[in-house]
């Protein structure tokens, strides 16, 4: 039963990945005064089916004998599938222990398919493309380990049900808003997405690490990419909004956050590398860990006043 | 030369509107000061509201961790009479099984008791083999082992 859920929820997933697709496209279309998909079948409905066929029916032939050039793919499309377990939607209840530790074990295993995928290619734009994202994604892999720290403190537990527990006073939103900045920014940037893309910078590299991939295989990249984008979305609306996964509030600020991260795309221009990295050590981090020493001092009073 | 199919993306009806070039300057309703002095109010108001839902969970956790322990007491007893009544049954079976056995005495090796320097009804705790000598595996309590599981 579970197993069965787990492949449906999976089904709904990838559904939602591609209609995703034409969300982001007609946004960003509109965005910059045009029209976006609107021929095919009913006002373009259609399109990201025919994009999947079109990638799924293209020609394929491997670059590299080695097994893991289209094993990588598929290895990092796998990881974005655990991290989905932690969704305990109504069919699948998995209320683990330590939800939020897992979480974080499993985001962070997912720099090493695109190690793999990059090394295998045997192509300098991909290894330059590694080398970008590797180090962007790991530096902010401290800010994000830091921000899951503090809900921890808040919580004092590991479970995600306590979040929807500490938030029926007042939302996190409100009380912790620096904190959804940061964790929207670290998140932007674990997700490779504008402003913080720099590994798909056209002048300089030409398509960061997947340059390699193509038809099927490059399904597997992007699926990935997009499921991310989705569980992000949905991890911003547990931890700040506070609503239960039945509500129909709960949908509502899931593509409100869906939307804000589809919008940022069309709205901001790629930052400079230097500058990116500059604000992960100097600025973001010391900034989070006052934030940490803050909250350490509030708790410390708190437990004072009442023992 | 083929028809196109469907309607055309044709200019709207006025033609264009014209381009906007004038820079626009952004608005910011929200500075960097503004958002210090929101976090000090919000801060202010809202850790006593965090303190009081802590307080609640505090209170839930010591009433959670006390019914645990006025329960365990009970447990241990159930736990008890269960092994009790298992040794028992385990001896029956035993009985009945050596019956036609000569010179078998019931819980000794031929009248040889087990723990030579212990009193004869020492209760010593028995081991998992011993309790479940003669038992099915099937017959074993699913929750002894479901913790293992996925």
């Amino acid at each position: 039963m579970f197993i069965f859920s787990y492949v449906l929820l999976m089904i709904m997933v990838m559904l939602s990945v591609a209609f995703l697709t034409l969300f982001e496209r007609k946004i960003l279309s509109y965005m910059q005064c045009r029209k976006g998909p609107n021929k095919l079948l009913f006002k373009g409905l259609f399109q990201p089916f025919s994009d999947m066929l079109k990638l799924i029916f293209k020609e394929m032939f491997y670059l590299s004998l080695n097994k893991m050039f289209y094993l990588g793919p598929m290895f990092m499309f796998y990881i974005s599938c655990l991290l989905w377990l932690v969704y305990p939607w109504i069919y699948m209840n998995n209320n683990m222990m330590y939800m939020m530790v897992y979480m974080l074990f499993i985001m962070s295993l997912n720099v090493y398919p695109i190690l793999i995928i990059s090394w295998i290619s045997m192509n300098n734009y991909s290894m330059m493309g590694l080398m970008r994202l590797i180090s962007q994604m790991i530096s902010f892999e401290v800010l994000i380990f830091l921000i899951f720290f503090m809900f921890l403190m808040i919580i004092e537990d590991f479970k995600f049900i306590k979040l929807f527990i500490y938030q029926m006073d007042s939302f996190f939103i409100i009380m912790y808003f620096p904190l959804y900045f940061m964790l929207l920014i670290s998140l932007l940037i674990d997700l490779n997405r504008v402003p913080f893309d720099l590994i798909e910078g056209e002048s300089e590299l030409v398509s960061g690490f997947n340059l390699e991939y193509y038809s099927s295989l490059f399904i597997y990249i992007f699926l990935s990419e997009y499921m991310n984008l989705l569980f992000m979305s949905m991890i911003l609306t547990i931890f700040f909004f506070g609503f239960y996964y039945w509500t129909i509030m709960f949908n509502l600020f899931y593509l409100m956050n869906l939307f804000l991260m589809v919008m940022i795309r069309g709205v901001l221009a790629r930052i400079r590398y230097d500058c990116l990295m500059y604000m992960c050590w100097m600025e973001m981090l010391v900034l989070m860990l006052f934030y940490l020493i803050y909250f350490y001092l509030i708790k410390e009073f708190i437990m004072l006043l009442n023992f | 030369m083929s028809k196109a199919k469907g309607p055309q993306d044709l200019p709207p009806k006025g033609g264009y509107i014209p381009f906007q070039i004038e820079r626009i300057k952004l608005r910011s309703i929200v500075t960097g000061k503004m958002g210090i002095g929101i976090f000090i109010a919000v801060n202010v108001i809202g850790m006593p509201l965090y303190m009081r839902t802590w307080l609640r969970e505090r209170k839930h956790l010591i009433e959670a961790r006390s019914r645990e322990l006025a329960t365990l007491p009970i447990l241990f007893a159930e736990n008890d009479r269960r092994t009790l009544k298992q040794l028992k049954h385990v001896r029956e079976v035993e009985a009945d099984v050596m019956k036609d056995f000569p010179y078998w005495e019931v819980g000794t090796f031929f009248g040889e008791p087990i723990y030579e320097d212990a009193q004869a009804d020492t209760y010593i705790k028995p081991i998992f083999g011993e309790l479940y000598v003669f038992t099915d595996p099937k017959d074993r309590p699913v929750l002894e082992h479901i913790h293992l599981l996925p």
